[in-house]
């Protein structure tokens, strides 16, 4: 019996391919919009975890309060280097890290740019590349705390100067030379890859800034509570500071879900197009079912004439609405993760090769449901009405 | 006695049109008999049409009774009436009425689909009949590549795939010339002669003759003679 209703199906759509086909079209925009943007916004979710996953939950970020302060190197910093001495102190802290964030020339083989250059402390700066997960493409660390050694990361040497940046090269700072040690493999992100490292003596050398720190990264003892760990930095530093409370003390996780919170706005927002879409798109299937109905009642008529029952009738059209929604679907899920891997591949060459797209299977197969729901959904009614006809006023029909 | 296989009794069928009634059907006394060919003749607006509808059980009336095989119809839901439809009565229209998508053997298969008939069988049983209608080299064509005499006797062929008791032919030669018509109408006096209750209805007196009896309509309801 089934296999009968497939075949008689098939062969109706086989022989209306064209308005098959106009059918499916609303279906596959729909859902493909929707898949673009979910594979889309999951691949920049899984990339934003993963990256935290090297960096580590057991990590606090000591920073100057968002509000209270502009960019880095503005010299509206109000983290000093007195209060790397009070989170030093805090028992949990395995060591702090205090960067130091300034905009400078940068020249290159006759080329300047203006750019950030980091300072970084030189007894921790092994062991923050090593906690980072970098690794050296070319080159090893700064030699010494006051040699004019410099680290850069791999868009650095690569793309950002006409001529590309290998070791012993020479980068003026400011018009001091340095000379590159060290080239970092990609990370995957612009921001990340375009990072110039010198010792933190050298760079308040250059701006005689001796006193700020952009930020202090502080790495936790095995085993401590970071949410415990960041209260306790946050009260040493109270104290310390005479109640001054321009600072924020975040834990990895606290930033991820400011991360994440952000992520989910975009994610809301990208969403909420795709549903729109696909509103657009279900009106679009339910009239064209609607329409294939209404010029098939001389056809219904004639099934029930026949000896078609009311629900025979029903289940031959459900059928039809039901096949083209899964194989609206399954085009709409294959063309939308398409797409998704087009804004990939676009994400790449902009330097974020750390957007990998992805599509869950859950997410596949309910694009393909929702598609055969919504198809289903919108041939019911017109199917319905249609099976109740008179046969013969039905058959007089167009 | 022999049973009727349909039996119309005191038959009537009204329809609203908006505020005003229109009774189609007043009163309409009939009875169609195993094996005869009847023709049931009356000029339009004689309510031919209604009866038709009543005659083959493809809806209820408004007042009177309805006896399919000796049963009353009003009995039967709207499925269980067309299962059973299926089963006795064959239909062949006049603008023949064939799915455009379908091949001659599918469309004479799909009764037997609603039926529940194997594939197998259905497929058998509809190109035993179209080579008997003289369709059998036509099994694959779809109804655009036929002519209307051809798509006519894929019609009848399509009547008589659940071996029905009797067959309704609704003014059959209506959309074909004069000699695809008598054509025709030889075809359903040979499946009238295998047993096959035939109920012609038409407008054309020429065409009655050609049955054992005829039904005149008058305003709905059946007269001695127009």
């Amino acid at each position: 019996m089934i296999p009968d209703y497939f075949r008689l199906v098939l062969n109706q759509l086989r022989r209306r391919t064209l308005r098959a086909s106009l059918t499916v079209l609303g279906i596959i925009i729909g859902i493909a919009a929707i898949i673009a943007l979910l594979s889309i916004s999951q691949g920049l979710k899984s990339s934003i975890e993963e990256q935290f996953q090297t960096f580590g939950v057991d990590r606090i970020i000591v920073s100057p309060k968002a509000s209270q302060t502009s960019a880095p190197g503005t010299g509206a910093t109000t983290l000093t280097t007195d209060d790397i001495t009070t989170v030093e102190k805090v028992p949990d802290v395995s060591y702090a890290a205090a960067f130091l964030l300034e905009i400078l020339r940068v020249e290159y083989s006759r080329q300047k740019i203006s750019t950030y250059v980091t300072g970084l402390p030189f007894d921790l700066h092994k062991q923050l590349i090593k906690d980072y997960g970098l690794k050296f493409s070319e080159g090893n660390y700064l030699s010494s705390l006051s040699s004019r050694e410099v680290i850069v990361g791999h868009r650095i040497a690569t793309d950002t100067f006409d001529k590309s940046l290998h070791i012993n090269n020479q980068l003026l700072i400011n018009d001091v030379p340095f000379r590159v040690v060290g080239i970092l493999e990609s990370i995957g992100n612009p921001e990340d890859d375009s990072v110039i490292w010198i010792s933190m003596d050298n760079l308040q050398e250059i701006t005689g800034n001796k006193k700020s720190v952009s930020m202090i990264d502080v790495k936790l003892n095995k085993g401590s509570d970071p949410i415990q760990a960041a209260e306790k930095i946050k009260r040493r530093l109270q104290q310390a500071r005479e109640d001054d409370e321009s600072f924020d003390v975040l834990t990895a996780d606290q930033l991820l879900s400011q991360f994440n919170l952000v992520l989910g706005i975009v994610q809301a927002v990208l969403i909420g197009i795709a549903f729109i879409s696909l509103v657009v798109g279900a009106v679009g299937i339910t009239t064209s079912m609607y329409a294939a109905v209404t010029e098939r009642i001389a056809e219904i008529g004639i099934m029930k004439a026949i000896g078609a029952t009311n629900n025979q009738v029903m289940s031959v059209f459900l059928l039809e609405a039901g096949l083209l929604g899964v194989f609206g679907g399954v085009v709409g899920v294959l063309l939308g993760f398409l797409a998704g891997k087009g804004v990939e591949t676009i994400a790449h060459q902009a330097g974020f090769t750390i957007l990998t797209v992805s599509l869950s299977p859950g997410t596949a197969i309910g694009g393909v449901a929702f598609a055969a729901l919504v198809a289903l959904s919108s041939g019911l009614v017109p199917a319905y009405q249609a099976s109740r006809l008179n046969p013969v006023d039905a058959m007089r029909f167009g | 006695m022999r049973k009727p296989i349909i039996r119309l009794e005191n038959v009537w069928k009204t329809y609203s049109l908006g505020e005003a009634k229109v009774n189609a059907l007043q009163g309409l006394d009939l009875e169609i008999f195993p094996g005869e060919f009847v023709a049931v003749q009356g000029p339009s607006g004689s309510g031919k049409s209604t009866a038709v509808n009543m005659i083959g059980s493809l809806d209820y009336p408004s007042r009177g009774k309805v006896y399919l095989n000796g049963r009353d119809i009003t009995s039967f839901s709207e499925s269980d009436l067309a299962q059973l439809r299926g089963q006795t009565i064959g239909f062949v229209f006049q603008s023949f009425n064939l799915l455009p998508t379908l091949s001659a053997i599918d469309n004479v298969a799909l009764p037997m689909m609603f039926q529940g008939v194997s594939r197998q069988k259905q497929l058998s049983t509809a190109r035993e009949i179209l080579v008997r209608v003289g369709l059998g080299h036509r099994l694959d064509n779809r109804p655009g590549q036929l002519s209307g005499g051809e798509q006519q006797r894929v019609a009848i062929a399509r009547a008589m795939a659940n071996n029905p008791e009797m067959i309704l032919a609704d003014e059959p030669t209506g959309n074909l010339d004069s000699s695809t018509g008598k054509a025709i109408i030889e075809l359903l006096k040979e499946v009238n002669k295998e047993k096959k209750t035939i109920v012609m209805v038409t407008h054309d007196v020429k065409l009655s003759r050609e049955a054992d009896r005829t039904i005149y309509l008058k305003d709905g309801k059946a007269v001695k003679r127009l």
